[in-house]
């Protein structure tokens, strides 16, 4: 399973295939796009499905939105 | 210890993603004040909780931002000890914490008494589900973020945290760094999340695999460390879809037991008489391996459909060394209806195996021996913890949002939780007291989440 | 540089250059601060008070400010106008030409362009804690005859 998520990522990094110019991201940079849309929503997700089940957490951070500066 | 977050591993979650997602939308010299409140409740009068947040986070001019939360959380109810259901009725008496209440009532100590309640002994009908029902307790949070920019397109992120409650403290520090590539439509980020808990169970710290009652303790307070990593990448793929990969390290050590978990023992699915008190059954202390190592593999989706809706897809695989694996889909569907009105409608399945050590009961003769009132477990690690079992879940909700002016907003969600047993049935003899009895405790919860986000 | 080379040759065949509809042969003998921006982008609501203020202040010497819109949704980008009111010059390219030509890698990016129809400065993102060294140099522009 590392090896097959090394692969993706390496991938997806390699990709920079993006052909989005920066004046295209003007979805991207809606709210309702951003990875996590609602923190405390999420955090609420987490501490309930924590104290129910044996999994936590997995999410990550960063990228994403608008692009802009 | 229901809704109880022993291990706050969210503050990579709490301290980055609210901030390095969100610095395009925030105009410096303001701050961005978020409130939430969430109403908990399980089915079968168990846990209820109710849990205010307030989040309030800056930017500054130099594009560096601050991030400050706090959590309340109240917690009632009953919640299940461990033992099984049996056809005949069951009163479960701590001898310590009965000790206890005895000394603080003669001492007339307020303080103590309160934080046994009930607990000194309860008694449940044949048949139904053994519940603790002195289960109060409240927990404050208090965590801290930072982002700032740094040369070169990475980003800095550093952050603590800070939780306490009755019998459990948890000190968290945590930093993360991110870098963007092909003019920022690729992220690469790895944090590190560092833990430190303390327990310090009522009635001290039961040692593993004793008898329930006979009062035998390991000290007072233990404690646990976690290390958290975090890489991750996050690739725009074009102008509606966006993709994030995110690989998670987790290594805990120290104390992992439920300190308040109990396991049943049976003579052939009879109950066996406690040999140091004829009122009650034997039941012993779980305990798990001082050392729990996870790995998680999560993949999100977010595309953009027509000018201003969304198609939310993320999928996890977590596997630790406990023997556990897991799958968890989750889809939400952003439709926004009209400029300030849109509504989330919202689908998780979840399915996780169960822990090697898992066990709804203990047998004596092949797993404990029983001679006389001398009683040893034969096996290490025991816990029949609905948590650490072989269940499915699924999820549904409905979240509406609505504009209030420019710059606030309200939501409002409300969610439906039902667990399905996917146990294999451990053999019991006809006609015994756990015979027909349900092994497994699938969980009904709901609850409603009240959100409120405005500029000041 | 060889991006700045490339825009110095089309301001120069600028009589070809009317992508947007700007045409800077017109523009010659005016500092014009050329600025790529949209409506949901978060330095862009910075900028705007901002460059009304150089708009106000420097407008009489020769500064010309022209602010170049590429929202995809044109709603989006006459909402903002309606907000900010800015008095200066706003033009439209939503399919992302002069945007192609002049190389704009970030949102917002500017350009100073000299009295001849010079590029000679390029920012890329807009900085509030920048903005006083913006105005010395477009103060230094607006010096050279």
């Amino acid at each position: 399973m590392l090896k097959t998520t090394l692969v993706v990522l390496a991938v997806v990094g390699l990709c920079g295939c993006s052909t989005v110019k920066p004046w295209e991201r003007d979805l991207l940079a809606k709210p309702q796009m951003a990875l996590d849309s609602d923190p405390l929503q999420t955090a609420f997700e987490d501490h309930i499905y924590f104290s129910k089940e044996a999994s936590s957490g997995g999410r990550g951070f960063g990228g994403g939105g608008c692009g802009c500066n | 210890m229901q809704l109880k977050n022993k291990q706050i591993g969210k503050r990579l979650t709490l301290a980055t993603s609210a901030l390095l997602g969100s610095l395009q939308a925030q105009a410096a010299d303001d701050w961005e004040v978020s409130s939430a409140l969430l109403m908990y409740s399980e089915a079968d009068d168990r846990v209820q909780a109710v849990e205010p947040v307030l989040n309030l986070s800056r930017q500054f001019d130099d594009e560096s931002s601050i991030n400050v939360r706090v959590i309340y959380d109240a917690l009632t109810g009953s919640s299940p000890n461990g033992a099984m259901p049996a056809s005949v009725a069951q009163t479960f008496t701590s001898a310590s914490a009965a000790a206890r209440i005895e000394q603080a009532e003669e001492d007339d100590d307020e303080e103590e008494l309160e934080k046994y309640g009930d607990r000194g002994s309860y008694t449940i009908a044949p048949g139904d589900l053994p519940l603790d029902p002195s289960f109060e307790d409240n927990r404050t949070v208090l965590s801290l973020g930072w982002t700032r920019p740094l040369s070169n397109g990475y980003t800095m992120n550093l952050g603590g945290a800070y939780s306490s409650e009755g019998d459990f403290t948890s000190f968290s520090v945590n930093g993360a760094l991110a870098r963007d590539f092909n003019n920022k439509a690729t992220t690469v980020s790895l944090g590190l999340n560092l833990e430190a808990d303390s327990i310090n169970p009522n009635g001290g710290v039961p040692t593993a695999l004793t008898m329930y009652g006979a009062g035998n303790t390991d000290g007072s307070d233990d404690t646990k460390q976690v290390v958290d990593l975090m890489l991750g990448v996050t690739q725009v793929m074009n102008r509606r879809w966006l993709m994030q990969f995110n690989l998670g390290l987790s290594q805990s050590s120290g104390y992992q037991n439920d300190p308040y978990k109990i396991l049943t023992v049976v003579n052939d699915g009879n109950l066996i008489v406690n040999p140091d008190d004829p009122e009650s059954y034997l039941y012993l202390f779980e305990n798990r391996p001082e050392d729990r190592q996870k790995m998680s593999f999560f993949w999100q989706n977010k595309v953009a459909i027509g000018a201003d809706d969304v198609i939310d897809v993320g999928y996890r695989y977590m596997t630790d060394d406990w023997s556990v694996n897991s799958h968890t889909l989750d889809l939400t569907y952003h439709w926004q209806i009209s400029e300030g009105l849109y509504l989330e409608p919202h689908y998780r399945y979840y399915r996780q195996s169960a822990a090697d050590f898992y066990t709804p009961f203990l047998n004596a003769g092949s797993e404990v021996e029983v001679v006389g009132s001398s009683v040893t477990a034969l096996v290490d690690e025991a816990s029949s913890d609905p948590r650490l079992g072989a269940f499915s879940a699924d999820t549904m909700g409905l979240k509406v949002g609505l504009a209030l002016g420019s710059s606030s907003e309200l939501s409002l969600r409300y969610e439906v939780y039902q667990q399905h047993d996917d146990n294999s049935l451990k053999a019991v003899a006809a006609g015994s007291h756990l015979d027909g009895m349900s092994q497994f405790a699938e969980l009904s919860a709901s609850w409603v989440q009240l959100g409120y986000t405005f500029r000041w | 540089m060889r991006r700045i080379l490339l825009l110095i040759t089309s301001l120069l065949m600028a009589s070809n250059l009317m992508a947007a509809e700007v045409d800077f042969d017109q523009l010659k003998g005016k500092v014009v601060y050329l600025d790529f921006w949209a409506s949901w982008c978060g330095p862009c609501r910075s900028s705007f008070p901002w460059m009304e203020s150089m708009h106000q202040r420097y407008g009489s010497d020769g500064l010309e400010v022209i602010a170049v819109n590429l929202d995809q949704e044109p709603e989006l980008a006459q909402k903002f106008l309606q907000q900010y009111a800015p008095t200066f010059r706003i033009e439209f390219d939503a399919s992302g030409d002069m945007a192609g030509q002049f190389g704009v890698d970030t949102m917002p990016t500017s350009f100073l362009i000299d009295r001849s129809g010079k590029a000679r400065v390029k920012h890329k993102g807009f900085h509030t804690d920048k903005t006083a060294g913006y105005e010395q140099e477009i103060k230094k522009l607006l010096e050279e005859s």
